[in-house]
């Protein structure tokens, strides 16, 4: 039996993991903030300068001269697209030396951008204010999985080929194998990192949203997002099937069906500028 | 789908999403009905196709327009993609539809 917080030891240590991010996030919703000081938290990471610098000068932007400064590069490519890019890629190096043969890993930031642009997309249409926190909760979602394909990598293989060749969803497998899934092991991570409670919600429950007690409808959304990129083959996290949906999360969020043709179309469109900052990662 | 291509876009018509430039930026947001000199600036900008409010339509006839073998294929591997959902529940009916037409546009394109 595996329990979830022995196995998120180790990334104890990367507690600080997403503290750029909120620091960002803090900084470009303070009114009185400035680029200077969205830049200054940007210098403080020599990581995340090198990649930002390296994107802005991609053939993407395309941009005639060359981008010098951190200042001219949060100034051309927005500070929010820089923030998003801060969290992917302190996260994608937090998780580095998985076995490939257990997931692709693009393929993985692929299923959870997508969720994350899907979380946003359906917190637009519903009217919510705090869209960035419904992003960041979908990016999030099934974190659990990498902690198990890094930490549990013989038994993680068990359950994607059990899940093959038995036609079943791989998150049932996860508790005939480890006695726990996903969820529970991506919310003892996000406990000891001391993200905000929505985010430890959302993980643990995107599979079971009814459970949600605080924060049912970020749950919901994210429920329903992860359902649709699966339907709609954006990346993978290794799940074969699209999950069910549960009609309560459904009705919460009150949507119309009607409206599910402007949600995938919004989805493609915006998945599409966020493919690029994914790219220039995985080749950074 | 309700986007519209450039050239058949009319003075009048209101955009039923923001049109963004190649970098993200926000050029023009929802519900603003377009004058010429927007037509104009996405042109410069690069911009090939705007949605359109009542221009959902369209998109009913769009499975007419994919070669109905492709459209087969997509079909046959949803099918087995969605086994553990509820295809009786309209909602996720609509779904496996709006997954089916992309997957098959996807392939149309590669070929």
């Amino acid at each position: 039996m595996a329990i979830p917080t022995k196995l998120i030891e180790g990334f104890r240590g990367t507690a600080s993991l997403p503290i750029i991010y909120l620091k960002l996030h803090e900084a470009i919703n303070d009114p009185y903030s400035s680029l200077s000081k969205v830049s200054a938290i940007i210098s403080d990471d020599a990581g995340l300068s090198a990649r930002l610098l390296k994107l802005v000068n991609s053939s993407f932007y395309g941009f005639p001269q060359r981008i010098e400064t951190i200042s001219d590069a949060v100034s051309l490519v927005g500070s929010k697209q820089v923030r998003d890019l801060a969290l992917v890629t302190t996260m994608m190096k937090a998780f580095q030396g998985i076995p490939e043969d257990l997931i692709d890993m693009e393929m993985f930031w692929m299923h959870s951008m997508a969720c994350g642009v899907g979380a946003k997309v359906i917190s637009e249409m519903i009217g919510e204010s705090q869209i960035e926190r419904y992003f960041v909760a979908g990016v999030l979602h099934d974190l659990g999985r990498l902690i198990m394909y890094s930490k549990v990598p013989n038994e993680s293989r068990i359950i994607l080929e059990r899940a093959k060749n038995e036609h079943r969803p791989m998150v049932d497998i996860e508790y005939d194998v480890l006695d726990c899934s996903h969820t529970e092991i991506g919310r003892a991570l996000v406990d000891a990192w001391k993200l905000p409670s929505c985010f430890q919600e959302v993980v643990a429950y995107h599979h079971t949203p009814e459970k949600a007690q605080q924060y049912p409808i970020e749950t919901a959304a994210v429920h329903i997002a992860d359902i649709v990129v699966h339907a709609l083959q954006y990346g993978t996290s290794g799940e074969r099937f699209v999950p069910c949906m549960k009609k309560e999360s459904w009705h919460k969020l009150n949507l119309s069906i009607d409206e599910l043709p402007k949600l995938v179309r919004t989805i493609e469109r915006d998945v599409e500028s966020v493919v690029h900052l994914l790219q220039s990662e995985v080749t950074v | 789908m309700g986007m519209i291509e450039l050239d058949k876009v009319q003075e009048g018509m209101v955009l039923d999403a923001p049109v963004r430039d190649p970098y993200g930026r926000i050029l023009l947001n929802t519900g603003t009905p377009l004058q010429e000199r927007h037509i104009e600036m996405f042109r410069r900008s690069g911009i090939t196709e705007v949605e359109i409010v009542g221009s959902e339509k369209t998109e009913v006839d769009e499975a007419s327009t994919i070669d109905p073998e492709v459209l087969a294929k997509s079909q046959q591997m949803m099918e087995e993609q969605f086994r553990f959902t509820d295809r009786l529940w309209n909602v996720t009916d609509e779904i496996f539809r709006l997954a089916v037409l992309a997957d098959a546009r996807k392939k149309m394109k590669e070929y």
